[in-house]
């Protein structure tokens, strides 16, 4: 029975890397966020083969449920991983800002360039090659 | 020779635009207006180009903070010495606007805000709005130790060395009560100067009733983030890139 689950949740963890991997060689997902995934599969794999681990946590910190560790382990790491996404979202939405105010100056000068005889040579229709 | 750049930030304002570029034109001829289309659906950018205004397009609606930011950007870059960020939906006088200038221009202070309530009964402001007003006077004041009566006012006018400094930090959704705790802190001088002003010639406020809560709980906060926050320095005018420049 023991052995059993313990299959079961290697082999998922096994998936989960693999699937990681597939994405970041589809070039789908940056190795950014691809390393906090394989550290997750590599964890649940370490807590599956060395079970015991779970209770030897339970003892150090004083919680008398030992599957809570894990319980624990878990909302701990998705508390961390939402708090990161919202740190990325933030950055990116300043940088999409900023992106957006350099598109309109661009485009302005770009017109004022062309409504001032525009560049010669420089006309937009496109080279046969 | 003094430049005066205008700075008004347009979402859905055609039907407003007109009146109000030809009242900046007659009244203060010397300033140059320029039109920040904010995303809009309408014909903002047309007939703003039509009225030989220059508009800076944006590719889709940043918000009034960002909007304001971008002629803010555009008039360090061209190396204007004052801006004046005038609302696109008529509530704003520009017969008012020499008369907001004159204390930057006497380098008395760094920025000028219109106070709609230095003005006895000049306007009339709905009573939540008008205790959400008084709320950001009180936190400000606490804050700054400046009293300003009218933190929401859209009506302002900047030197040179407070507009480079808002180029790079300006705050975002609803930029007026957050951005007047971040420049005190910053050591820039700030002073109101009253001013009437007149209904909505057309569109609608961007605070509806029902955004209000968000409103006052998101601009708290951030106010009190500022407070706490560290200072970020005069001015480093590090917004006008060389290629930029060199191209004029």
């Amino acid at each position: 029975m023991t052995q059993r689950i313990q299959i079961i949740s290697v082999l998922g963890s096994l998936a989960v890397m693999v699937f990681v991997f597939m994405l970041i060689r589809r070039g789908k997902l940056r190795e950014e966020y691809a390393i906090i995934w394989f550290l997750a599969s590599l964890a649940l794999i370490a807590v599956s083969i060395w079970r015991d681990s779970l209770d030897v946590a339970a003892d150090l910190a004083g919680i008398y449920y030992a599957p809570s560790v894990l319980l624990l382990g878990v909302i701990v790491l998705g508390f961390a991983l939402a708090m990161h996404y919202s740190i990325s979202l933030s950055r990116l939405a300043e940088q999409n800002k900023r992106l957006a105010q350099e598109v309109a100056l661009l485009r302005h000068q770009i017109e004022s360039l062309n409504d001032a005889g525009g560049p010669r040579g420089h006309s937009p229709t496109p080279v046969r090659r | 020779m003094t430049r005066v750049l205008v700075i008004i930030p347009a979402y859905n304002e055609a039907a407003s635009l007109p009146a109000v570029i030809q009242d900046l034109r007659v009244c203060y001829p010397a300033a140059d207006p320029l039109v920040v289309n904010d995303g809009s659906t309408d014909e903002t950018a047309r007939i703003a180009r039509g009225l030989g205004v220059p508009v800076l397009d944006l590719p889709y609606n940043l918000g009034i903070g960002g909007a304001v930011q971008t002629g803010l950007l555009y008039a360090a870059r061209e190396r204007y010495d004052y801006a004046v960020q005038f609302d696109g939906d008529g509530q704003h006088r520009a017969d008012q606007l020499a008369a907001l200038l004159a204390p930057v221009v006497a380098r008395r202070a760094d920025v000028a805000i219109g106070s709609r309530f230095m003005v006895p009964n000049s306007y009339q402001v709905p009573f939540l709005r008008r205790c959400g007003i008084a709320i950001f006077s009180a936190v400000n004041a606490l804050i700054v130790g400046q009293t300003i009566t009218d933190n929401t006012s859209g009506f302002r006018a900047y030197g040179r060395d407070a507009l480079t400094f808002l180029a790079r930090e300006y705050p975002h959704d609803y930029p007026e009560p957050e951005s007047v705790v971040t420049l005190c802190r910053n050591g820039f001088r700030i002073v109101e100067v009253p001013t009437s002003m007149r209904e909505r010639q057309g569109g609608r406020s961007s605070i509806t009733l029902f955004r209000s809560i968000y409103y006052m709980c998101k601009v708290l906060l951030a106010i009190g983030v500022r407070a706490t926050g560290r200072r970020v320095g005069r001015v480093q005018d590090d917004t006008a890139h060389p290629d930029y420049l060199g191209s004029r």
